[in-house]
């Protein structure tokens, strides 16, 4: 009895070793350190600039480190085995006109057989900054009250007049990429870079929405565009929103786009004339926008009219060949804004927009009432002499608190500012992972 | 249709007089091996002669009358093993002492594969008890994979439906193959002719053999060669399934896989005093569709009953009685499934009952041998019910009315049965009902006359009819609750006429000796009436004449070829078209003509315009059927014995469905004519005229008098269905299969089974096509384009394969087991996408996939890697439906001189979806491997196990199409690696 109980112990201490063993290799390999440097390569034109932040996001947690250049645009960061996208923004300006310039290398892959000895180089592309921007999109939809799957025909986005001058909507389209989701198998990849990149135009899946009339953006100021059920959704989904106000737009054409659920009558107190219209030149009885993580952008024709790029045959391209997935190419210079959106949790989010329209990406989560929110622009908003006393801080509806989450770092409650009679100047790189954060919820929600 | 055809009976006049031969009586008695107990009710039969009766209770029988001669004879009882032996009638013939082996692993032959072999010359796969045993059976229809070639289910549970396709894939071909494959069980003929399939009204599927008890099935007989005239209603064979009949022991089974229990009891009890044998069968099947949350499944509960005897056996004419009744009660219910939402489920019933009576009077006179009678009916009960949960912040609109005009919504409370019913915002639950009774009455008279007509000649002559009445009591879909349910309209089955189809039959069989081979004729013709009450189609006659002929050597020790043979048969079949087919649900064309803004308590009273269809009538439709062609050849060279079967298969008539384009127009009245209202929207309420469709807003107050909208007229166009008959079909194949014979060192032997597979089906119509996008002016799309074969740039197919199978069957009597290990290998598969129309190819390469005119330096769309265009030929407007304008002259010119016109016709090319659709698919070669084990313990235990893909191939095949690789795992091209045990119990 004595001898099998000492020959137990044996095994058991030889299975402890083994273990011990094993789990030191792997402890080891995992915090094993490499150098990572990166060099930002600048257009003609420009030079290198000292103090550009570098971002390095790894692709597995989503979590970021940031170096600063020095004089020749060399950032360099420690890291360990894993795979990471690089971005950059350097903003200029000149002439009166404000520029940004935007750079991102992905999938650089460190593993034990990384040197460091390459500097890793980021191409910049200049992108010209825009009034009107993209404040918000409200995309995965709401829990409901029963419990029942989320209500998601409540998506909206929120454009935005980030100057002191008023911005005229008149030729502004909205689209959305297609592919429309981030996580499914991209086609556009070719050797691993979107190949549309370099023909200088992005993809408008199915249809893009214009004005139909004319309508002025003043300073600071935002336009809610209900994408479905421009109606009171809180009636029945009480976290929902009430899009029954005779301020919003929506996207809404009952001839063209007839799904039923997606397009219920709008609330009768929003005029006709607020409604978009929309070119049609995909398949499918909605607008598709993404649940998952759309890649959302804004455009303005430059040279032609709206209608006649609407109906022209020859901008079209098939996604993949695919003759049932139809989309427009939008010249990248008459982008005016984009958000890319990447779904957490996901292993396989690849970029959709182009690098000069976003250099990055925001992660969000789906179906339970968070938005993607821009951050402020904390120096230029309390650049802004009247709004002394009436910017709030401790801004608290980040979801930095939940795995994956974000927040905006410069504390300042737009909403709550806005509300206290403060005008805000949001972030706008053209880099969403700067731009951009997850909020707790719609901000049309706040009181 | 209605072309009236009279039956040509055929019946080959054997001239000349036989003269008067001795007769001597067959005599003998039949015994248990094992114990020499006698055994009653064991069948002796003499093919040539079809002369046949069964044993008393002492075991002894006598057949009387027997002209001389040498014949075979054979002797068959349930449980044991059938025997077959030559017999020379004459004065010296003594009493016959048969002595017959109980079925069991001791003995020196078992057979687990199928037994390829020509019944009434035409290719038949018989598959035994023991085969059954050894395989574990949970569905029927997965006997497919013990034909040449075939393949384990991927299916493994009960869970799906599951069906039977021969000679042909069940999957992906245009002519519905399971359709046309007759499933019998006891020669009670299983249909879904009367079924209404609501998911797919192209697709209608043959019978789901998950209902039938498969702990019942004794044997399967598959006939993929030309059956006899017979068999009707078919187009791709038939399969018949033998239950259990005859006195057994009491057998209790209990089986389990990872998803599925099976638990079956079954005895056939013989009753006293010689009044027959009664076969009772309790099975319970169970299987779920995943072990993880194991509370969706699927259940089979069967009984069944059949009574079998012999009656009036002394007098030389034994009337052969056997009747039976199986029912199931089952089917699938997800209703405990704690994943679901709460409250909400789905089930389907698979309940069904069937009967029959079938009487074999031996008449034996000199004009009349045999005289059959059957009667049978299937009444089956495939109602399904789902309860699922809705929310919505607004009012929907749910069209429930069958009228064509304008009619605006309406609460429920103020109209129950309004055209348009208003269901209000909230959360609330919906109940649907799909209540399908598909039902058969058959009925079937059959006499023969076997006869010696010429010295060493034998005739046998068969004339019969069939009845077959088919129809359907279900209610269709409905609704628990109307104010709660979506857009739906009633449409009973019931209100269907009953589909006749009277059919007569009659059929020649010429044997003759040549010293001791055989040489076999048969010629059948069939005609089927079909007669639909009420019905368009009145009354529709079908032929379907079938040859077949066959040479059997005699059987040599001392040449290389001990025995061989050859058959050929061609023949027509018929198939008779579903309900579905028959009687297509109406189709509502309902377009939103009037949408007001919502109220602030969610309501909104739309208006629509209600346009109904229903199939067009096409007095052209024929019958859809098979043409095919085979030959076969079997021989036996030393202890090999190989089978090659090769057969052509051409489908003609396949039902298809075309679409008529017709301009339709209608009102459309927009919110922007509400803006200015002097009523207030709280006191608006809005009326449609019917036919007119102007939308007038009415004060309830009474105050503003009512006063009508403006609105747009909208002309769009609109299908209206019919089917017509498509290009015909084509399928060639090889099927062999060689038995190596026992090497009994090893106590095994070896089978190749294979086959080789070709199908090609194309389109042939010229099919018209429009755009689902707008013009550019924002109205509906207004061009209608007629192409050739289709709207769809690839409009045929081509498939080929090769299949081989291996099976190494190692059997030690000994020790009561048997081990077989098949390795499953698909060696060589093949599709192509095809553009063909008449035989030529058609369409056009494109440089680009963003080009619309052709390549001017590529022409062959079948080269590797590029995007193919397709022109209709020409086209129409919807202002001028007659004026046909060539499209591509009107396209390049448009190109030129008028870019809205360039723009909108572009709308008219396809495009192929991806740069390899016409590249080849070949697969490299891939292969699973299965092992089955039974072990017998004692006489009373036996105990199956079997693993499918027991090697867990989780290999990579790369398919030239596109080049890529993609893993075996989860494919469907073989099973995942699963397993199960049987364990069987006698007392």
């Amino acid at each position: 009895m004595i001898m099998k109980t000492k020959r137990h112990l044996l095994y058991l201490g030889l299975i402890t070793i083994m273990l011990t063993a094993l789990s030191c290799e792997r402890t080891t390999d995992e915090y094993k350190t490499y150098p990572l440097t990166v060099e930002l390569v600048y257009p003609d034109g420009y030079n290198a600039k000292k103090d550009i932040t570098v971002t390095l996001t790894s692709t597995a947690d989503s979590k970021t480190m940031e170096a600063q250049t020095d004089e020749n645009g060399v950032a360099k960061f420690t890291v360990t085995v894993g795979v990471y996208d690089a971005s950059a923004t350097d903003n200029r300006t000149g002439d009166g006109v404000a520029f940004v310039l935007n750079g991102a290398e992905r999938g650089i892959i460190v593993n034990d057989q990384w040197t460091g000895t390459e500097n890793v180089k980021v191409r910049l592309s200049e992108s010209k900054l825009s009034q009107v921007i993209i404040k918000e999109v409200y995309y995965g939809g709401t829990p409901t009250d029963d419990g029942s799957r989320p209500f998601a025909y409540d998506r909206h986005v929120i454009l935005y007049n980030n100057s002191a001058l008023p911005a005229s909507l008149d030729n502004v389209c909205l689209a959305i990429t297609l592919p429309y989701n981030p996580h499914a198998t991209n086609l556009d990849y070719v050797d691993g870079k979107l190949f549309y990149e370099n023909e200088g135009w992005c993809p408008a899946g199915q249809a893009f929405w214009y004005f139909q009339n004319p309508v002025t953006l003043e300073p600071y100021s935002q336009l809610v565009i209900a994408l479905f059920n421009a109606v009171d959704n809180t009636q029945t989904y009480s976290k929902s929103i009430n899009f029954a106000n005779p301020e919003y737009y929506c996207t809404y054409d009952i001839e063209k786009f007839n799904h039923k659920a997606s397009y219920p009558s709008p609330s009768e107190v929003i005029p006709t004339s607020h409604y978009l219209k929309p070119h049609v030149y995909g398949t499918g009885t909605a607008w598709v926008f993404s649940q998952l993580g759309p890649a959302f952008f804004i455009f303005a024709p430059e040279g032609q009219s709206v209608e006649q790029f609407g109906t022209d045959a020859n901008n079209l391209d098939m996604y993949g060949g695919r003759a049932s997935q139809v989309r427009k190419k939008v010249p990248v210079k008459w982008v005016l804004d984009g958000v890319e959106i990447f779904m957490q949790g996901a292993d396989s989010n690849r970029k959709r927009l182009n690098t000069e329209i976003d250099a990055g990406y925001i992660h969000g989560i789906n179906g339970m009432g968070y938005s993607i929110y821009r951050n402020v622009d904390k120096s230029a908003t309390e650049a802004i002499k009247e709004n002394e006393g009436k910017l709030i801080y401790n801004y608290a509806m980040g979801t930095q608190d939940i795995e994956g989450g974000t927040t905006d770092s410069s504390g300042i409650d737009a909403e709550a500012s806005i509300k206290n009679g403060a005008k805000i100047v949001f972030m706008d790189t053209n880099n969403s992972s700067k731009d951009f954060h997850q909020r707790k919820e719609a901000s049309l929600r706040y009181k | 249709m209605g072309r009236g055809i009279i039956l040509q009976v055929v019946l080959l006049v054997i001239s000349g007089s036989v003269a008067a031969q001795a007769t001597f009586p067959v005599k003998g008695s039949v015994v248990d091996a094992s114990n020499k107990q006698a055994i009653e009710l064991a069948t002796i039969w003499i093919p040539e002669l079809d002369r046949w009766t069964t044993t008393d209770k002492e075991g002894r029988f006598t057949i009387n009358n027997v002209t001389e001669g040498r014949y075979e004879v054979q002797c068959k009882v349930l449980g044991y093993r059938d025997t077959t032996f030559q017999v020379n009638v004459n004065d010296k013939l003594k009493f016959l002492d048969i002595a017959l082996s109980p079925n069991s692993l001791a003995l020196p032959e078992v057979e687990v594969t199928s037994k390829m072999g020509s019944r009434n010359l035409a290719t038949t796969y018989n598959i035994d008890q023991t085969a059954i045993q050894h395989m574990q059976l949970l569905n029927v229809a997965d006997v497919g994979s013990l034909l040449p070639g075939g393949k384990s289910s991927r299916n493994n549970t009960l869970n799906s439906a599951s069906y039977i396709a021969l000679r042909s894939k069940p999957g992906g071909e245009s002519d519905n193959p399971t359709f046309g494959t007759g499933v019998e069980v006891d020669g009670l003929r299983l249909s879904t002719n009367s079924a209404f399939s609501q998911a797919n009204a192209m697709h209608t599927y043959g019978v789901d053999t998950r209902n039938i008890a498969s702990s019942n099935v004794a044997s399967v007989e598959v006939i993929t060669g030309i059956p006899s005239v017979e068999y009707g209603d078919i187009s791709n064979g038939v399969v018949k399934i033998n239950t259990f009949q005859g006195k057994t022991p009491l057998h209790f089974l209990f089986s389990s896989n990872i998803n599925s229990k099976q638990l079956a009891v079954s005895k056939g009890f013989a009753l006293r005093e010689q009044l027959g044998i009664l076969n009772m069968n309790i099975e319970r099947a169970k299987s779920v569709s995943d072990i993880a949350s194991p509370y969706t499944s699927y259940s089979r509960n069967s009984l069944s009953l059949k009574y079998s005897n012999t009656l009036n056996r002394e007098n030389g004419r034994p009337l052969s009685l056997v009747v039976s009744l199986t029912g199931n009660v089952g089917g699938s219910n997800s209703v405990n499934d704690p994943d679901a939402f709460r409250d909400t489920y789905s089930k389907r019933s698979d309940n069904t009952l069937r009967g029959g009576i079938q009487a074999t009077w031996r008449v034996n006179t000199a004009w009349l041998s045999n005289l059959t009678f059957s009667l049978s009916t299937v009444l089956s009960n495939n109602t399904s019910e789902q309860k699922t949960n809705a929310s919505s912040p607004v009012s929907t609109a749910s069209l429930h009315g069958k009228e064509e005009g304008y009619f605006v919504a309406t609460h429920y409370a103020e109209n129950p049965n309004a055209h348009i019913l208003i269901v209000p915002r909230g959360y609330w639950y919906n109940t649907v009902y799909e209540e399908n009774r598909p039902s058969d009455l058959r009925l079937e008279l059959k006499v023969d006359l076997t006869k010696k007509v010429a010295n060493r000649v034998y005739s046998k002559s068969k004339v019969g009819t069939q009845h077959v009445a088919s129809g359907n009591s279900g209610r269709g879909i409905y609704y628990k609750d109307l104010s709660l349910a979506p857009t739906w309209r009633e449409f009973r089955y019931s209100d269907e006429p009953v589909m006749h189809n009277t059919s007569f039959f009659a059929e020649e069989k010429l044997i003759v000796m040549i010293h001791s081979h055989k040489l076999e004729m048969i010629a059948g013709l069939r005609n089927d009436f079909t007669y639909i009450a009420k019905s368009e189609y009145g009354l529709i006659s079908s032929l379907s004449p079938r040859f077949n002929i066959g040479f059997q050597s005699d059987y040599r020790n001392d040449r290389l070829f001990r025995r061989y043979s050859l058959h050929a048969g061609w023949g027509k079949m018929v198939k008779l078209p579903s309900f579905t087919i028959l009687y297509p649900r109406p189709s509502y064309t309902d377009e939103l003509t009037f949408a007001p803004g919502t109220l602030a308590d969610g309501t909104t009273f739309y208006a629509y315009h209600t346009m109904p269809s229903r199939l067009i009538y096409n007095s052209g439709l024929r019958w859809q059927e098979n043409q095919q062609l085979e030959v076969g050849v079997s021989g036996t060279m030393g202890k090999t014995n190989i089978s090659v079967s090769a057969f052509y298969n051409k489908t003609g008539n396949p039902y298809m469905q075309n679409a008529e384009y017709v301009p339709f127009s209608y009102k459309f009245t927009g919110q922007t004519a509400l803006e200015n209202s002097p009523i207030p929207s709280a006191n608006r309420r809005y009326q449609v005229d019917q036919e007119s469709g102007i939308v007038s807003v009415v004060d309830r107050t009474g105050i503003i008098p009512t006063y009508p909208l403006d609105y747009k007229e909208r002309t769009r166009f609109k299908g209206n269905y019919y089917y017509e008959n498509g290009t015909p079909i084509h399928r060639v194949g090889l099927e062999w299969v060689i038995d190596f014979g026992k090497i009994k060192p090893l106590n095994s032997s070896i089978r190749v089974d294979g086959n080789l597979y070709h199908y090609k089906n194309s389109e042939d119509r010229m099919l018209p096509g429009t755009s689902g996008n707008r013009m550019s002016d924002g109205n509906h799309y207004k061009y209608l384009g007629f192409y050739p074969g289709g709207t769809s740039v690839s409009n045929a197919s081509l498939t080929k394969e090769c299949n081989t199978n291996l099976t190494l069957v190692t059997h030690i009597p000994s020790v009561r087991l048997v081990v077989s290990l098949r390795v499953e290998c698909s060696l060589y598969s093949y599709s192509q996408r095809l553009s063909e129309w008449h035989g030529e190819r058609r369409g056009f390469v494109l440089n680009a996939k963003e080009d619309y005119f052709p390549s001017a330096t590529k022409w062959d769309i079948y080269e590797r890697d590029q995007f193919v265009g397709l022109y209709p030929d020409y086209y129409v407007s919807i202002d001028d439906m007659q004026t046909k304008i060539p499209f591509e002259e009107a396209f390049r010119w448009a190109k030129e001189n008028d870019q809205v016109l360039y723009n909108d016709l572009a709308r008219l090319v396809k495009k192929s979806n991806y740069k390899s659709t016409f590249n080849p698919a070949r697969l490299t070669p891939f292969y699973s491997a299965n092992i089955n084990v039974t072990k017998e313990i004692g006489e009373n235990v036996s105990i199956s196990f079997y693993a499918k893909n027991f090697l867990n191939n989780l290999a990579q095949v790369k398919s030239t199409e596109n080049n890529r690789k993609q893993t075996l795992y989860n494919s469907g091209r073989i099973p995942a690696f699963y397993y199960g045990l049987t364990c069987r119990v006698k007392i």
